[in-house]
């Protein structure tokens, strides 16, 4: 599908972009604020589009697509300083099981890369956007601690970003 | 999906026009082209030592620039590879390439240390000369890398500008290397390896924003 759309087939380019948009949103939900979500799902088909020449055709396409998603998750957590969204959604149960579960864990796998210290700075503030004050209470981190190992950490997710599998 | 995403997809979709999948193989053959040309150039500018037109060559020219030109052609190479973004790509390759380069500065610094009275003889003028002609010589291959990295979507954008700046330099000093007479460890682990750092730091620092999409 993307080899047509990469010569300019319009209706496998349609279903091919909604396709990915499902995927999209459920490999970003539980690692986004909810309100940040259609924004971030947007950038990165505005992505894959102006970068379509990129793909490989014959390469799968799927780690490509990944490898732009995680590009713009990290410039995203690195651009949203402070989010008012403290929730996430309940209602997290769209598409197959099986997706979620890859989905999430290829995400994860980023965070993996990460000392636990990085993880619940970046989880507290940068995904559930909890300010920097309520972060150290909870992780127990000093304040000035919790910026470091965001630094730190988010450094660290773009180095990874297709290392991680 | 909302009805902006769904508003989006149209647009996208109205806006599609056929593209050529950008090619790794082209990309190699175009910066292999560009090296030679690079290096073709600065040569016939600068001139080519008299012991390399005669073919007989010494043993720290092989060592120096051999190393020099393996770290052109790993970083270029990583970088035109960098263009296709994949999970599971590993782009460390070069840093083999660039561990061996260290071994002329430490080279260096072995001689300075054991004979510092020569060594200080290669703290002038005409060897600064040689950073600056490695930093300029490589330009051209330095830009061609830097249009191929626009073109694609690199996952490290300020790492891949990196590597522009180290391939740059490396190729510039190679090509240089074929001019400077020197054959010193000193001259050529201090002036000859300076060039790798200086465009090293200018691509990441300086440069780095440029490849990012």
């Amino acid at each position: 599908m993307m080899r047509l759309a990469q010569s300019g087939d319009r209706q496998s380019y349609s279903v091919l972009l909604a396709e990915c948009a499902k995927w999209l949103e459920r490999y970003f939900r539980h690692r986004i604020p909810p309100h940040q979500l259609d924004d971030l799902v947007q950038e990165t088909l505005m992505s894959l589009h102006r970068k379509l020449a990129t793909y490989d055709p014959a390469r799968p396409f799927l780690p490509w697509l990944a490898a732009i998603a995680r590009y713009r998750w990290v410039d995203q957590l690195r651009r949203v300083y402070r989010s008012q969204e403290v929730e996430l959604a309940d209602d997290i149960a769209v598409g197959s099981q099986e997706d979620e579960i890859m989905a999430r864990v290829s995400l994860d796998r980023l965070l993996s890369f990460l000392t636990p210290a990085q993880v619940s700075a970046i989880t507290l503030v940068k995904i559930e956007g909890r300010s920097i004050a309520e972060a150290a209470v909870s992780s127990g981190q000093s304040e000035p601690l919790v910026k470091v190992n965001i630094h730190r950490g988010l450094k660290k997710l773009a180095a990874v970003i297709e290392k991680a599998q | 999906m909302n009805m902006d995403t769904n508003g989006l997809i149209e647009n996208l979709t109205r806006d599609l026009q056929p593209v050529r999948p950008v090619s790794v193989r082209t990309g190699l053959w175009q910066i292999a082209l560009a090296i030679v040309v690079n290096v073709a150039l600065v040569a016939y500018v600068t001139g080519v030592r008299a012991d390399v037109l005669a073919g007989s060559l010494s043993a720290e020219f092989v060592m120096s620039n051999g190393l020099l030109l393996m770290l052109g052609l790993a970083t270029t190479t990583t970088v035109i590879m960098m263009i296709s973004p994949q999970i599971g790509n590993q782009h460390d390759g070069w840093k083999w390439a660039a561990a061996m380069v260290c071994l002329l500065p430490l080279a260096a610094g072995m001689a300075m240390l054991g004979d510092w009275q020569h060594a200080r003889d290669h703290f002038g003028l005409i060897d600064a000369i040689c950073t600056a002609a490695g930093l300029v010589g490589g330009l051209l291959t330095g830009a061609v890398l830097v249009h191929w990295l626009r073109k694609g979507a690199p996952a490290r954008p300020e790492r891949a500008m990196m590597l522009v700046g180290m391939a740059s330099a490396a190729v510039g000093m190679f090509a240089y290397g074929l001019h400077c007479p020197i054959n010193s460890p000193v001259h050529i682990g201090v002036w000859h390896s300076l060039p790798i750092l200086i465009g090293a730091v200018v691509g990441r620092f300086g440069l780095g924003k440029m490849a990012r999409w």
